[in-house]
């Protein structure tokens, strides 16, 4: 199982790259896409998803060309958008099960059970028969997730799902989201960065279209150890602390300013040296310290 | 796979049924549409009773079902443009287009449930029409016949289903927005409506109306009024008359359309532009830089904020801001277009009988309100859509937690969005005037009355919209379900009408939105119609703003509350203010309609329609028993007559000296006083008294002391007032106004008599009302009918009328004088032989004389309408100059011509004097691209009723007068203008035959209508006049109106014209003659081909195949063969038209025959019957172009 994303580009009308010249190997697991927003995130996954066109590039899903065969990759295909609504007036169940139908589940036996099973498994069991405008936010991300999960997809892809949801929400949803990386590639695209850093075993930085980092995300903290120090200043002391040191990330604790700052060897007595977390490794990709902004020349290689 | 994509589709059809048929809002469209059947089932019952035909016949089935099922289009676009929209509306797209549906089974299923659905929608209307037989009994006549209802459904409703949910679908589907398929919907309409209006009744092209008019009503509308009796009642409608290739068409062009949106239909299609007005709005922009660390801290300017008056106006001015934008975008795509249509069907309407009209002002604007349909009254309809939208605005786009969190007063939001659409209003009715002006300079009249465009389209027109606006857009606040308030909105209008038939309530005020009807006119301006529309206009404005009021009291803000939570939210907001507003407001209500209650109530007698029934039939239960009772007949009347145009009033005196012509003693004398005005006492020379005194059923009887004796007169005075105070509930009267007073005198004299003509005519309504079934007194058959003289009488004539100082009356005869007396203006005239239709007029008018011969001329007009006056006088001039000489001496010293307040085109000829519509000058026959004059036309047909003998009353009538009218003014047009001009006159005439009819019709003997009176008969004297030769029928005529002179019993019928015709007409031709009037005859001529050959001499021989028959018709239809061996012209032309090669008569049997000419020059065409002198309803196919054979 594996996804190949070649030299994928896509530029809108009026003008903005969204993608440039896209490269990633995906493989069965869980892959996080990292980024700011309008890095080209949703982009990609609407690409994947069948539901845009590349201006140029390939993508092949083990042996099927996704750009040109989009009916087949919709057959395996489980898409968890970032924005989308449901029919007000139709219950989750009703709904569901429609959606079972158009995903090809013509045996009414076999479909019912796997609409039990999914609703049951997104805690929606209790309110199936509510009328889906009444769900709540977090309620219907739940359905989004069920319905993607219909028939067993080998290619789900997930578009910032954690952005609405409460904490235990969000670990529920992260929860069942693992347990399907097995024999699937499951790609999360998020700018949470905790999500990448429980779940994926791969991940990807993009950011203005270009990916910056691809790799392990273990591996890459890994390579930071060392490099990154903490700081509490006051507030009118940044701009300072700014010009004479590689800041990469600003924090607030209890009122007063905390900082990163990325150095290979000690920026100073007043630092302390911190572990390096997958946010430092963020942080530093999107500041230019690590990644392919730092070294061109690696390109987005391993980490 | 293959199994599984059909199980898809039919889960995708299920779906979308089940989920449509749950919605609440389908099911009110629903129950609209089933009502509006009921209401108009039952006009349809009254309409076939009323033509005398069979309800349930197939055509007549046929043809209402059409029309209810384009009423049906709403509904259907409704449905489905949510099948096509409900994704992109709800945002479940993604999840949609990601799954694997194939884009047929998605689209494909989409449509079949809406067309399902639709199929449901139109299955109500024969089950409606079959259900009329249980709630109206019989009076759904003719049996039900299940073969009708098969074919109306599969043949018409079905198909047109189909068609209309393809075009809507694919419309929504490409627009992504319901508007797409409300839309298609308008345009579905109008191609039905402008197929017929254009191609058919415009261009006469009625093969192409048939087939281009998407519901298939066009052919049903020519087969209805093709058939005979026989036919209509019985025959099956079946897939002939076009209505084949109609079908193919259409449903052809209904699965391209759903071809094309397969096609260009895409998933993900999110990406690019959802709407096409949104396209700015969903690009993508680049994030700009953010740094990481923020430089400065964030500071929030403290700017001045004012939440005072200032501010809220501003507020509301934004609101309006945003408002139009929210309607103008969509929107505009429908609206232009239609201003468009409108303007070119405006254009259409400036003409009369197809002479253009110059485009004045006032003439552009009376078309943008009597064209079909009135596209500028379309804005009542947007008003309900945009009210809809509005007040959806914020929760439809999802906005509502930000908007209705912010400082902005709920009355802020509500009177914004209202002036929002005002506005709107306001800037379609200024495109109405930009396009009006653009029509004026499209013909080239440059002199635009801008203060009147703004009197009417901003004035008059533009009221009632907007009060309709704010009554639309407070249902919709009350109601808080957008579909469901478009409903409530129609259903509250349709209710109306329908309780007004159901429950006769017709008062005005309780009518809701029930205004009185205004005309402007180019004399009287919009007097008298002002006030009372004002009064009608202010008492619903105050209903609405009492309205507006609750939906004020009761506007959704925040999360959407249920009933209780509402009526409790309202009654805490109904205080303070609002209390106070709306306790004026509703006394301002129970004033105005106090006011108008004691206008149409208490000063003036409130009648209802089936009030007047009841008195007409009251008139002839007490007094029939009096119709044969003698009577004396007036032989001199003095009238005096005063009007004050300023106060619309006028008292009217007059004397009749009586004579009784009878030879019996007459001892009392019955009288018809007028219903609609005041009549005073009236007194006798000698001693009677008054036996019966009835005004209010408008018969008085009085008995002479001494019975006249015959021979003997006596003499009768009377008067009658009108001093109108206020308006009445059905209008207001119009005939005496501050400029162009029309006083119609039979309307305001005292009449001897009964009046058979105020007896209810519709045999349905006597019966209702228990009246035995009329005598068919107008046979031609009836004798005694011919000596009846009520109405028929000629008295002298002396009239004084007194009128304003700056004003001109004129009445019938020659001015004697005219003076003075404090300060009105006094006119004297006085004439021999006038009879009851004479008229009283009074305006600013000039006049123009002139002479012809001894006959003094005079038009008498409105000093700006001098177009076409000199036109006139020389049509006077020339006709009585030719009219004396044919038909005899002119009975009169003056003819007069006068101009009078009135809508349409027309003239109408009355003793001595012809009065002609304020829009008659506005012709411009030397624009005619026909290539005549139809004002000079129309005037010597008009002078030449001076000249026809006085018929009786019955079958056959119309001969003597309309015929001869036309017949005597074609030689007027010919002397004046040419032959050829003649002809085409002629030819635009003819076209009448193009205009499908039955041939099923009585012979022109016993003509009645008006096709017979006013083209075949002029037609039938016509072909007299070229085989027997035009001395000889004048001789006729002349002869008749000699024997006729001393205009007494017995008057002429059509069997004395035939007699004297038959006197004139060689023997050889008699048989002609009865052809043409004694029997309904068609001749089908035919020329199949036409060749000529160069012979030794170089003369040319041709040589003609021609196919001939001759059928009469009977009134039911039934066709019968004559034997022919008539006397038919044959033509041969060379190739410029005009000039024949070879003209003249021979003998042409039944059947095909062969004709061989030999003419001197080469030849072009050749034809029998060439100048259509016999009557052909197929004239074209008499005429065919030589082949040259070498």
């Amino acid at each position: 199982m594996e996804l190949q994303i070649r030299n994928v580009s896509k530029t809108y009308p009026n003008g903005v790259q969204a993608l440039k010249d896209v490269t990633l190997a995906i493989p069965a697991g869980m892959y996080g896409l990292l980024g700011p927003n309008g890095a080209g995130k949703s982009t990609l996954m609407r690409i994947l998803a069948t539901l845009q066109e590349p201006d140029e590039g390939s993508i092949r899903l083990d042996d099927i060309d996704v750009l040109h065969r989009k009916d087949d990759v919709r057959e395996t295909l489980g898409y968890l958008p970032q924005e989308f609504g449901v029919y007000g007036r139709v219950s989750a169940e009703a709904l569901l099960d429609h959606f079972a139908i158009l995903k090809g589940m013509i045996q009414r036996r076999a479909r019912k059970e796997v609409v039990e099973t999914l609703l049951r498994q997104t805690n929606l069991w209790e309110v199936r028969k509510q009328k889906l405008g009444g769900y709540s936010g977090g309620m219907r991300q739940r359905f989004g997730v069920a319905v993607a999960l219909l028939g067993n997809p080998k290619l789900m892809i997930v578009d910032e799902p954690t952005a609405g949801l409460d904490p235990a929400e969000r670990v529920r949803f992260l929860n069942l989201l693992s347990e399907l990386g097995e024999n699937s590639v499951v790609i999360l695209s998020t700018h949470i960065v905790e999500d990448v850093s429980e779940l994926c075993t791969r991940m990807a930085i993009i950011d203005r279209g270009e990916i910056l980092l691809e790799g392990e995300p273990l591996r890459a903290v890994n390579e930071l150890k060392g490099r990154i120090w903490r700081r509490v200043i006051e507030r009118g002391a940044l701009a300072e602390v700014e010009r004479e040191h590689k800041v990469i990330s600003t924090k607030l604790l209890g009122g007063r300013t905390v900082v990163h700052v990325h150095s290979d060897a000690s920026p100073g007595a007043e630092f302390e040296a911190v572990a390096a977390d997958l946010e430092d490794v963020y942080f530093s990709t999107m500041a230019g310290h690590y990644g392919r902004r730092a070294d061109p020349a690696r390109g987005a290689a391993q980490a | 796979m293959k199994r599984a994509a059909t199980f898809k589709w039919l889960e995708i059809v299920r779906f979308e049924l089940t989920y449509q048929l749950r919605r609440l809002p389908t099911w009110f469209f629903f129950a609209i549409f089933a009502l509006m059947l009921f209401g108009q089932t039952n006009g349809q019952v009254m309409s076939a009773t009323q033509h005398a035909l069979l309800f349930y016949s197939p055509l007549f089935i046929a043809k209402t079902a059409v029309p209810m099922g384009l009423f049906a289009l709403l509904t259907m676009a409704a449905i489905a443009g949510d099948a096509a929209t409900r994704d992109v509306e709800t945002r479940i797209e993604p999840l949609m287009h990601a799954s694997p549906i194939g884009r047929l089974a998605y689209l494909g299923g989409r449509f079949t449930a809406a067309f399902i659905l639709n199929a449901l929608v139109m299955l109500a209307i024969p089950l409606a029409l079959i259900l009329a037989r249980v709630f109206l009994g019989a009076a759904a006549s003719g049996p039900i016949r299940a073969e009708a209802f098969v074919q109306t459904y599969f043949l018409l409703l079905l198909p047109n289903a189909f068609v209309a949910s393809a075009f809507l679908f694919a419309a929504a589907t490409k627009v992504r927005h319901t508007v797409g398929s409300y839309a298609a919907a308008a345009l579905v309409f109008s191609a039905s409506l402008l197929s017929l209006m254009i191609s058919g009744k415009s261009m006469g092209r009625w093969d192409l109306a048939k087939l281009f008019d998407p519901a298939g009503l066009t052919p049903l509308r020519v087969m209805a009024d093709s058939w005979s009796p026989i036919d209509l009642n019985a025959r099956l409608v079946g897939l002939s008359g076009g209505l084949l290739w109609n079908r193919l068409l259409w449903l052809a062009l209904a699965c391209g359309a759903l071809g094309f949106t397969y096609a260009k239909f895409r998933y993900g299609a999110n990406d690019r532009a959802a709407r096409w007005w949104q396209r700015g709005a969903r690009r993508r922009t680049q994030e700009p830089d953010i740094a990481i660390a923020d430089r400065a801290p964030i500071t929030i300017l403290d700017v001045p904020r004012t939440f005072a008056s200032v501010g809220r106006i501003r507020q509301l001015l934004a609101t309006a801001h945003d408002s139009i934008m929210e309607l103008a975008t969509p929107w505009s795509l429908l609206l232009l277009p239609l201003l468009g249509m409108q303007a070119f069907l405006a254009v259409e309407e400036m003409t009369v009988r197809g002479t253009p009209l110059l485009a004045t002002t006032g003439r552009v604007l009376a078309a943008f309100s009597e064209m079909p349909p009135p596209i500028a009254d379309f804005i009542f309809f947007f008003s309900v859509l945009f009210a809809g939208e509005l007040v959806w605005r914020e929760r439809d786009a999802n906005i509502q937690a930000l908007s209705d969190a912010a400082p902005v007063p709920d009355w802020v939001r509500f009177a914004g969005k209202i002036l929002g659409m005002w506005l709107v209003i306001l800037a379609w009715h200024a495109l109405l005037m930009l396009s009006g002006i653009g029509i004026q300079l499209w013909f080239g009249w440059h002199d635009f009355d801008l203060p009147l465009y703004v009197k009417v389209l901003f004035g008059l027109r533009l009221v009632a919209p907007m009060v309709f606006a704010v009554f639309v857009f407070s249902i919709h606040t009350l109601v808080n379900q957008k579909h469901v308030g478009h409903a409530t909105v129609i259903a509250l209008l349709m209710a109306g009408s329908m309780l007004a038939e159901e429950f006769a309530i017709e008062h005005p005020l309780l009518l809701p939105m029930t205004l009185p009807g205004w005309r402007w006119s180019a004399i009287s301006g919009f007097d008298p119609f002002v006030a009372p529309y004002l009064w009608f206009m202010v008492y619903w404005a105050g209903w609405t703003l009492l309205l507006a009021f609750a939906a004020r009291v009761f506007w959704v803000r925040g999360v959407q509350p249920g009933m209780r939570e509402r009526l409790r939210i309202a009654g805490s907001r109904f205080s303070g203010r609002i209390v106070v507003a709306t306790a004026s407001v509703l006394s301002l209500v129970v004033l105005v309609g106090g006011f108008i209650f004691y206008n149409t109530n208490i000063r003036n007698e409130y009648r209802s329609s089936a009030d007047d029934a009841e008195r007409q039939a009251e008139y002839e239960r007490r007094y029939h028993r009096y119709d044969t009772a003698p009577q004396p007949q007036p032989e001199s009347m003095k009238v005096d007559v005063e009007i004050y145009p300023e106060q619309h009033s006028a008292d009217v005196r007059g004397v009749y000296t009586l004579v009784n012509r009878t030879p019996q003693t007459i001892d009392t004398i019955h009288v018809a006083v007028p219903f609609a005005f005041k009549t005073g006492a009236i007194d006798f020379d000698r001693a009677a008294h008054a036996a019966v005194l009835d005004d209010a059923f408008g018969h008085r009887s009085y008995v002479l002391k001494e019975p006249l004796r015959p021979g003997q007169s006596v003499r009768m005075s009377w008067q009658v007032s009108h001093h109108p105070r206020g308006f009445t509930a059905r209008g207001i009267h119009t005939a005496v106004v501050t400029n162009g007073t029309f006083i119609d005198m039979p309307d305001w004299m005292p009449l001897i008599g009964y009046q058979s003509r105020r007896e209810l005519s519709e045999p349905e309504e006597r019966k209702r009302h228990g009246l035995p079934p009329q005598v068919d007194v107008y046979s031609l058959d009836n004798v005694a009918a011919r000596r009846d003289p009520t109405g028929q009488e000629l008295f002298d004539l002396d009239v004084t009328v007194g009128t304003a100082a700056n004003q001109t009356a004129v009445a019938p005869g020659e001015l004697l004088g005219t003076w003075m007396r404090n300060g009105r203006r006094y006119f004297h005239y006085t004439s021999p032989a006038i009879g009851y239709g004479y008229a009283i007029f009074s305006a600013d008018y000039a006049v123009r004389r002139a002479r012809a011969g001894d006959i003094a001329i005079e038009v008498v007009h409105t000093p700006a309408h001098t177009g076409n006056v000199d036109r006139m006088i020389r049509s006077m001039q020339r006709s009585l100059a030719q009219y004396t000489q044919r038909f005899g001496p002119y009975p009169y010293k003056v003819f007069r011509l006068v101009e009078y307040v009135r809508k349409d085109g027309g003239a109408h000829a009355a003793h001595a004097t012809i009065w002609y519509s304020e829009v008659f000058p506005l012709m411009d026959p030397a624009h005619d691209e026909r290539g005549f004059d139809l004002p000079f036309a129309v005037i010597a047909h008009e002078t030449a009723h001076q000249f026809q003998v006085a018929p009786a009353r019955v079958e056959g009538a119309a001969l003597l007068s309309e015929s001869f009218a036309w017949y005597a003014a074609m030689s007027v047009i010919e002397q004046e203008y040419g032959t050829a001009h003649l002809s085409r006159f002629l030819d635009f005439m003819r076209r009448d035959y193009l205009t499908p009819r039955s041939r099923a019709d009585v012979p022109l003997l016993r003509a009645s209508d008006k096709f017979l009176a006013y083209r075949k008969g002029p037609f039938a004297m016509f072909a007299l006049r070229e085989y027997v030769g035009q001395n000889n029928v004048d001789l006729a005529w002349r002869r008749l109106r000699e024997q006729h002179a001393s205009h007494q019993p017995p008057f002429a019928t059509s069997l004395d014209l035939l007699r004297e015709l038959q006197a004139v007409t060689p023997a050889s031709l008699r048989p002609l003659l009865g052809d043409l009037l004694e029997r309904n005859t068609f001749w089908e001529l035919k020329t199949k081909k036409a060749t000529a050959q160069q012979i030794a001499t170089g003369a040319w021989r041709v040589t003609l195949d021609v196919e001939a028959r001759k059928v009469a018709v009977d009134k039911a239809g039934v066709e019968t063969n004559l034997a022919m061996n008539d006397l038919i012209e044959i033509g041969v032309f060379g190739p410029n038209g005009d000039q024949p090669l070879y003209r003249a008569m021979q003998r042409i049997r039944t059947g095909p025959q062969t004709i061989t000419i030999t003419v001197p020059q080469r030849p072009a065409t050749a034809g029998i019957d060439p100048r259509h002198l016999l009557i052909d309803v197929a004239p074209d196919d008499n005429l065919a172009p030589i082949a040259i054979r070498p």
